[in-house]
């Protein structure tokens, strides 16, 4: 189990290398691609030889740091080093060694978090992220990027401290920081003591993992910053978060607090990201929003449904990437789509943008359709199905709306700008359907691609559309508020969303 | 009303932080831990395996979970590294023309200290496992005692002394250090903390710990007193 | 009650007030200066969560004398770091912000960093 390592510590070399011999640090990154690589192979051959398995790192026994190999870790780590392969072909040496050294780090990180099972070993992991994560976001050192630098830093930090507070208090009722450990302690009878510190320990989670009332610094921070580091940091880095909430969800059982929260933050997200106006702040109100699918199938509680979540966190990764990078390709980002007519898009990233599209509508052959009607049939509420039906329009809309802009609106320039690199990464995102074949294996799939899930799938989106049609106009006349997302008001946001916890846990 | 009246929203933050305040403190009270057994009795009783670390703190940070340490370590890296990225930020005005502090006092007292504050530094370093210290307080404490240098001789010409540009490469090959002995550690405890060198690989490891810290602590603080405003 | 709760709950009771400071005060050096009172409240609860009276240092322990748990006192070393790192990036963020619109009013800055991204793109 601790060939894992070879992944952590081939992306810290190479960050340290290609900050020292700047010069190649293309070729180090790649090398650094190489040795994860390496690492997630072991940990897939590892679990197809003996399953999900729970250890420590090294020798240590009892009191080592706890790791894991389950399906959550093998798409987790699977995720990191698809997304870093193509993120480096993309930058082509477009940056400073220093840049490359943060990017390497931030793909340590989050590997390592991928198998992190110790609960002081998510928080160093987690606060190592945050901070990597600043200094890429305000890596331009725009005015802009470096206030939303800040903000994610002020709220992180004290969601990181809140975090610690609830680890003092599991630690002193349950006696661990391994979280098998501590289920088993739950199990022996103290679940209340265990469930009050969880509480503090998930409002951290939820602040770095992007859910709504939590993480308000989100929007500006995925959409002021670089191209790249939007790509990565909505694919990749909030997803530590929900990696943390899948972890700690082990301990207990959270089915109605999760499933709340993932249908308010779905919900909430789409309608902000509806009525934003620029590509990149619609893509991030989207995260938001695609997070909420993921609470959903955590909360479910079910094996299935935290495998469903697992899977649509993978497929979001790779699509929402996939977005960002085509969009960011263009240079259109920051233009406003109702004056989509000046702008022109190249080929290449209106390729990109029609698959990350009909990935996103969870149209059928393509990945996030399995995820989703895994998780539609793992649901057992019917509020939460309706959730999930309110969310699925809500994307079918702003996709559809940012879709007409992009690419038929825009021009198509035939000459400039083209990236390959994009084209084949969506080749990527399309073949990326087969995994889920893989995973679920056949009968699975023959119960998933069933005639009424089929039907529902398609309908969503042609009747996003003709809502669209109708409300169109409507909408070009809202812009998106900004206060929401104020320093001062997302920190608001944020206790309030800790009360809200309170109240779904002890008083509902 | 005038002077003294509250918002709402005032009210209402004062309210949510209530709220969170009774949480925790009720969290904390409605728990009984009498008769918990916690990992750090076990951290204790395991100690004698390790004769020659006789300070149970540094076996947790320095062995059982030198992984964390690791991570503390790049994210101290980081945060240099940041500075480093905007160390080319233009200077506050008029504090390069700055003189340093001009009193006897200080000066005479500052050539005296300093090497008792660095002494004391290693000293923190080297007997890390055997009392308490680290090479990351003997890093912040052998760092910060340069800014009394500084304060008496001035910032630049102490980081002239101290070849601040080139110190700074000699940071990440601590990283790489850290690295190694967090796998090798992890793959062949025993072998690492006691056979082989024993408490040499710690001492080792303590040391360049509080050389790296030592450099990092005096590039941030560097560019602190270097873009500090007006006194 | 223990002296351990008891300390523990007034560091929570600190950690509140420098969660108001941070969400009251429009400053944006007084916001990070509470912010760093929240942390360094936290590593106080975090030690003193499992101290009970009469405790001694983790060294050279022997077999039949109460000891302090080493384990927190470890995990406190790594995080008194982590806010280390948070409060020099924080600082730093903080200049550039200052050095660019000259001024620490929080609410100011938001507003021309509104505006200056507008502008930027039409």
């Amino acid at each position: 189990m601790t060939a894992l390592l070879v992944g952590v510590g081939s992306y810290v070399s190479a960050g340290i290398l290609s900050l020292l011999f700047s010069r190649y640090r293309f070729w180090f990154s790649l090398l650094g691609w190489a040795g994860a690589l390496t690492g997630a192979s072991f940990g897939v051959s590892s679990f197809l030889g003996s399953g999900p398995l729970v250890g420590t790192l090294g020798r240590w026994g009892i009191l080592g740091i706890e790791i894991v190999i389950d399906q959550t870790t093998l798409l987790f780590s699977g995720l990191v080093v698809i997304l870093n392969i193509f993120t480096l072909v993309y930058l082509r040496g477009s940056k400073k060694g220093v840049f490359y050294c943060l990017y390497n780090f931030l793909l340590a990180t989050t590997f390592s978090i991928a198998f992190s099972h110790d609960l002081f070993n998510l928080y160093v992991t987690i606060e190592f992220m945050s901070l990597v994560s600043i200094l890429l976001i305000g890596y331009e050192r725009k005015a802009y990027q470096i206030y939303a630098g800040a903000k994610y830093l002020i709220i992180s930090s004290l969601a990181m401290s809140l975090y610690l507070i609830g680890l003092g208090l599991v630690y002193r009722a349950g006696g661990s920081l391994g979280i098998s450990e501590l289920a088993r302690t739950v199990e022996g009878g103290t679940d209340l003591s265990i469930s009050l510190g969880l509480c503090l320990m998930l409002t951290g989670l939820a602040v770095k993992g992007g859910v709504f009332l939590f993480s308000m610094w989100l929007p500006d921070a995925h959409s002021y910053s670089d191209t790249v580091v939007s790509a990565l940091l909505s694919g990749m880095a909030i997803k530590s978060g929900l990696i943390g909430i899948i972890r700690v969800s082990e301990m207990l059982d959270w089915s109605q607090l999760l499933l709340v929260l993932g249908a308010l933050t779905g919900i909430a997200g789409a309608i902000f990201a509806l009525v934003s106006r620029k590509p990149k702040k619609i893509l991030a109100h989207s995260t938001i929003s695609q997070v909420g699918y993921i609470l959903i199938g955590i909360g479910t509680g079910t094996p299935a449904g935290v495998l469903a979540a697992s899977l649509h966190l993978f497929f979001h990764g790779l699509f929402k990437a996939l977005l960002f990078l085509s969009v960011g390709a263009a240079g259109v980002g920051a233009d406003d789509i109702d004056r989509a007519r000046n702008l022109s898009v190249p080929l290449t990233s209106k390729v990109g943008l029609v698959v990350g599209s009909v990935s996103i509508m969870a149209i059928p052959p393509f990945n996030k359709y399995f995820s989703k009607t895994m998780l539609v049939e793992q649901v057992n509420q019917e509020w939460a199905w309706f959730a999930m039906l309110a969310i699925g329009l809500g994307t079918a809309l702003y996709t559809l709306r940012l879709d007409w802009a992009l690419i038929f609106e825009a021009r198509t320039d035939w000459a400039g700008k083209n990236d390959f690199v994009v084209v084949v990464f969506a080749l990527a995102v399309v073949l990326s359907s087969l995994l889920a074949w893989v995973i679920l294996g056949s009968p699975e799939m023959v119960q998933l691609l069933s005639l009424h899930h089929l039907a529902t799938y398609l309908v969503i989106p042609v009747v996003g559309g003709f809502a669209l049609l109708l409300f169109k106009k409507k909408l070009s006349e809202i812009s998106p508020p900004d206060f929401p997302f104020s320093l001062e008001n997302s920190l608001v946001s944020l206790f309030t969303g800790f009360l809200l916890i309170e109240l779904v846990l002890f008083v509902l | 009303m005038g002077k003294y009246s509250v918002s709402l929203k005032t009210l209402y933050v004062i309210f949510l932080v209530i709220m969170f305040g009774a949480f925790t403190i009720g969290a904390l009270l409605i728990v009984d831990d009498t008769g918990v057994s916690r990992l750090g009795a076990i951290y204790l009783e395991r100690s004698q395996k390790f004769p020659n670390i006789s300070n149970v703190v540094f076996g947790v940070y320095g062995m059982y979970r030198f992984y964390d340490t690791l991570f503390e370590l790049l994210i101290f890296s980081t945060a240099v590294l940041g500075i480093t990225v905007f160390s080319d930020l233009e200077p506050s005005p008029g504090s390069a023309s700055r003189r340093p502090v001009e009193s006897h006092v200080v000066s005479a007292s500052a050539s005296f200290l300093y090497p008792i504050i660095a002494v004391f530094g290693i000293y923190l370093a080297f007997s890390a496992h055997l009392g308490p210290g680290g090479g990351f307080a003997g890093g912040v404490i052998s760092g910060t005692g340069i800014l009394l240098l500084a304060l008496a001789k001035g910032a630049e010409e102490t980081a002239r002394n101290f070849r601040e540009d080139s110190m700074k490469q000699l940071e990440y090959v601590v990283l790489f250090l850290a690295l190694l002995v967090a796998i090798l550690g992890a793959l062949y405890p025993t072998e690492v903390y006691r056979d082989a060198l024993g408490t040499g690989v710690i001492t080792l490891v303590n040391i360049s710990i509080a050389m790296k810290v030592f450099i990092g602590t005096w590039a941030i603080l560097h560019f602190f007193v270097k873009h500090r405003g007006e006194v | 009650m223990s002296t351990g709760v008891l300390a523990s709950a007034i560091s929570i009771i600190i950690v509140c007030i420098g969660v108001l400071g941070l969400i009251l005060k429009r400053n944006l050096l007084l916001k990070l200066l509470s912010l760093n009172i929240v942390n360094t409240a936290t590593i106080l609860f975090f030690v003193l969560v499992v101290y009970s009276p009469g405790d001694r240092a983790p060294i050279d322990p022997s077999p039949g004398v109460q000891y302090a748990d080493p384990l927190p006192q470890a995990l406190v070393l790594t995080s008194i770091v982590i806010n280390f790192g948070v409060l020099a990036l924080s600082l730093l963020f903080t200049m550039v912000l200052v050095k660019r619109y000259h001024t620490l009013d929080l609410i100011k800055i938001e507003d021309f960093v509104r505006r200056e991204f507008e502008e930027e793109k039409s």
